[in-house]
C-alpha cells in the first residue's frame, strides 16, 4: 500500500536538516540572519508554488509528482537567484545546492505521527518516527518552532479527516496542495516572527509596517541591502576616478 | 563616535565640506575627477569616504557580501577607519590588484593600518617584505589609538628647504627621525639638500672612537715629551711638539663632531657608501644629522634625518 506523507522540504546539500553548521546554537545571533532569511525565502518559494497551482487550478497528476516538482523547482531556484544579495558563498566542493525532504506527517493512520527523513550511506531516503521533543533537540528553537508549526498543521488536518471519516481525501492532489499551502504559511509566520525580532536587535532595516496583510511579521528586505551596495559601488567608482 | 571619526578624517584630509549631503557626490564629480582638483576637493573626498565607511559598516552588520573592488577602493583611501575596514574585509592578498592596494596602505599615516597591511604582505612572503622589515619602526600604538595618524614633521624642523623628488615614509619614521626615499642618486640628493656642507662617510663615523682613543694616548706621550724638552730647554723641540698638538687637535675636533652623529644601522653594505652631513639646528637644539645612501631592499636612495 502506498504511504502518503506530507513533506517539509528544506534546502540542503549534504544533510536532511537545516544547515546547522552555519548557525549559532540558539539561532539568535546577528550572524544567523542571512541563513534564517534564506530559509524563509525557500519556504516562501514553496508556498508560492502551491499557491500558483491553486490559482491556476492546474495540479500535478500525482502527489509524488507534485512533491518531486516542488522540490526540484526549489533546487533549481537555489542554484539561480533565489537568495539575491544574500546568496551564500559557494561550497568548497562546488556542487549545486539541493532541496530535500526533512520532516513529514504520516497520514496513513489516525495517529498522524511526525516523521523524520534520513539518508543511508547509499543515499537512499527513508522515514522514521520522531517526536516533537526530538525535533526541538535537533534544531535550534526558531527552526524547530517553524518546522513544528508546519507539521502540526498537517497533523491537525490529518486527525480531523480521520475523525470525520474523510481520510480518503488525504490521497488527492487537490487536498495535498491546499493543505501544504496552509502548512507552509503556518511555518512561515513562525519563522518571520523570529527573523523580525532578531533583525530589529541587529539593526537590519525593514518595512515601516510591522505586519503584512496576511498577518505575518515584516522582515528586512534584500532590496535594502541592494540599495546600500549600489550606493557603496557608486562612491567607490567615484573615488577611483579622483584626481588625488 | 562619529565626532571621533570625523576628527581623525580631518587630521588627514582637511575640513569637511559644507555642501548638503545630496550634492556632495555631484560636486566631487564636477570638480575632483579626471585630472581636475579644486580647492574644496579634500573636504568632499573626506565626506564621501566617511559616507562609504558608514555604508560598508551597515553591509557588514547585515553580513552582506562586499565586492572586492569596493574593498580595494576602501584600502586605497585616506579615512583611517575606512582603510582599516577595507583591509579587514579583504582578509588577505588574493591577486595583483589586492597587492597594489595593500602596498599603498603600508604607506598610510596611521600605524595600525600600516601594521595590518604589512602583515598581509608578510603572509605571502611578498618581495617587498624584507626591505620593509629592515626599515620598519613599530609605533607602539594599537586599537583606535593606532588609527590616529602619525604627524609629519615640517621641513624647517628637518633643516631642509624642499622635499622635491622625495617621498616621506611613515613606516620608517618616528619621534625625531624622518625617513624619505628618492629616485635621485645619493650624491644628487646631497647636493640638493646640503650643498657646500662637509660630507662624512659611515667609515669616518666608525673610525671616530678609535681616533679619540689614539688622541688621548698620544697626548699622554706629548705631555711627557714636553716636560722633557722644557727640562732640557730645547725650544726647537717644543715648537715641533706644539705643531703636532695643533694637528692632532684638528683630528680630535673632527672625531668629536663625528661622534655626535648616530650611525644609521638600517643601511646595509659598505659604510664608506653612506654619506653623513650635519646641519646646525635653530636655537639651542642639537644639530640635525642627515644620512643618505642607496638601499637595495627598498630599491631607492634613502635619506634619514635625525632631528
Amino acid at each position: 500500500m502506498k504511504r502518503w506523507l506530507f513533506l517539509l522540504a528544506l534546502a540542503l546539500s549534504t544533510a536532511i536538516a537545516p544547515d546547522a553548521r552555519a548557525l549559532s546554537p540558539g539561532c539568535d545571533q546577528c550572524a544567523d540572519l542571512p541563513t534564517l532569511y534564506r530559509e524563509l525565502l525557500e519556504q516562501e518559494f514553496l508556498r508560492n508554488r502551491f499557491e500558483r497551482w491553486i490559482r491556476e487550478a492546474y495540479y500535478p497528476v500525482t502527489v509524488d509528482e507534485m512533491q518531486r516538482s516542488a522540490t526540484d523547482a526549489l533546487s533549481g531556484a537555489m542554484s539561480r537567484d533565489l537568495y539575491g544579495v544574500l546568496a551564500p558563498a559557494k561550497s568548497a566542493g562546488g556542487g549545486k545546492p539541493q532541496a530535500a525532504p526533512a520532516y513529514g506527517t504520516d497520514m496513513n493512520s489516525k495517529a498522524c505521527g511526525l516523521v523524520e527523513y534520513v539518508k543511508d550511506k547509499a543515499g537512499n531516503t527513508s522515514s522514521k518516527p520522531v517526536t516533537a521533543d526530538q525535533v526541538r533537540k535537533k534544531l535550534c528553537a526558531p527552526l524547530a518552532q517553524y518546522t513544528l508549526a508546519h507539521e502540526e498543521h498537517h497533523q491537525a488536518s490529518c486527525r480531523a479527516a480521520w475523525e470525520s471519516g474523510g481520510a480518503k481525501k488525504l490521497s488527492t492532489v487537490e487536498f495535498f496542495v491546499h493543505e501544504d499551502l496552509a502548512a507552509y504559511q503556518a511555518g512561515i509566520a513562525a519563522l518571520r516572527e523570529h527573523i523580525a525580532s532578531l533583525a530589529k536587535k541587529c539593526s537590519w532595516s525593514g518595512s515601516t509596517n510591522a505586519r503584512r496583510p496576511d498577518g505575518t511579521a515584516t522582515v528586512p528586505t534584500p532590496a535594502e541591502i541592494s540599495k546600500l551596495e549600489g550606493s557603496a559601488k557608486a562612491k567607490s567608482k567615484l573615488l577611483q576616478r579622483a584626481s588625488k | 563616535m562619529q565626532e571621533v571619526l570625523m576628527a581623525i578624517a580631518m587630521i588627514i584630509t582637511g575640513a569637511r565640506s559644507e555642501l548638503p549631503p545630496a550634492e556632495i557626490e555631484a560636486r566631487f564629480e564636477q570638480a575632483c575627477v579626471d585630472g581636475r582638483w579644486e580647492e574644496d576637493c579634500p573636504g568632499l573626498r573626506t565626506e564621501i569616504e566617511v559616507a562609504l565607511y558608514g555604508e560598508l559598516r551597515e553591509l557588514g552588520t547585515r553580513r552582506a557580501p562586499i565586492d572586492r573592488e569596493i574593498l580595494r577602493t576602501a584600502v586605497r583611501s585616506s579615512f583611517p577607519p575606512l582603510v582599516d575596514l577595507g583591509l579587514r574585509r579583504l582578509e588577505k592578498i588574493d591577486g595583483p590588484e589586492d597587492r597594489e592596494a595593500v602596498v599603498i596602505a603600508v604607506e598610510h599615516p596611521s600605524p595600525a593600518i600600516r601594521a595590518l597591511a604589512k602583515r598581509y604582505l608578510d603572509q605571502r612572503s611578498d618581495p617587498s617584505s624584507p626591505g620593509l622589515a629592515r626599515w620598519w619602526l613599530a609605533a607602539g600604538r594599537s586599537g583606535w589609538d593606532g588609527l590616529v595618524p602619525d604627524p609629519r614633521p615640517e621641513l624647517r624642523q628637518l633643516g631642509i628647504a624642499s622635499a622635491e623628488g622625495m617621498r616621506f615614509r611613515y613606516f620608517a619614521s618616528g619621534e625625531h627621525r624622518a625617513v624619505f626615499t628618492s629616485k635621485l642618486a645619493p650624491e644628487v640628493l646631497l647636493q640638493q639638500i646640503a650643498k657646500g656642507r662637509k660630507v662624512y662617510t659611515g667609515a669616518d663615523l666608525a673610525a671616530a672612537p678609535k681616533q679619540q682613543q689614539a688622541f688621548t694616548t698620544s697626548m699622554e706621550d706629548v705631555q711627557k715629551q714636553m716636560q722633557a724638552a722644557m727640562a732640557r730647554g730645547d725650544f726647537k723641540a717644543l715648537a715641533e711638539i706644539s705643531e703636532r698638538i695643533g694637528k692632532q687637535t684638528e683630528v680630535f675636533t673632527k672625531s668629536t663632531e663625528l661622534l655626535s652623529m648616530q650611525p644609521v644601522k638600517e643601511f646595509a653594505g659598505d659604510p664608506a657608501a653612506i654619506r653623513y652631513v650635519q646641519i646646525p639646528a635653530s636655537k639651542s637644539a642639537a644639530p640635525i644629522t642627515i644620512a643618505v645612501a642607496r638601499d637595495e631592499g627598498l630599491g631607492e636612495t634613502v635619506m634619514v634625518i635625525s632631528y
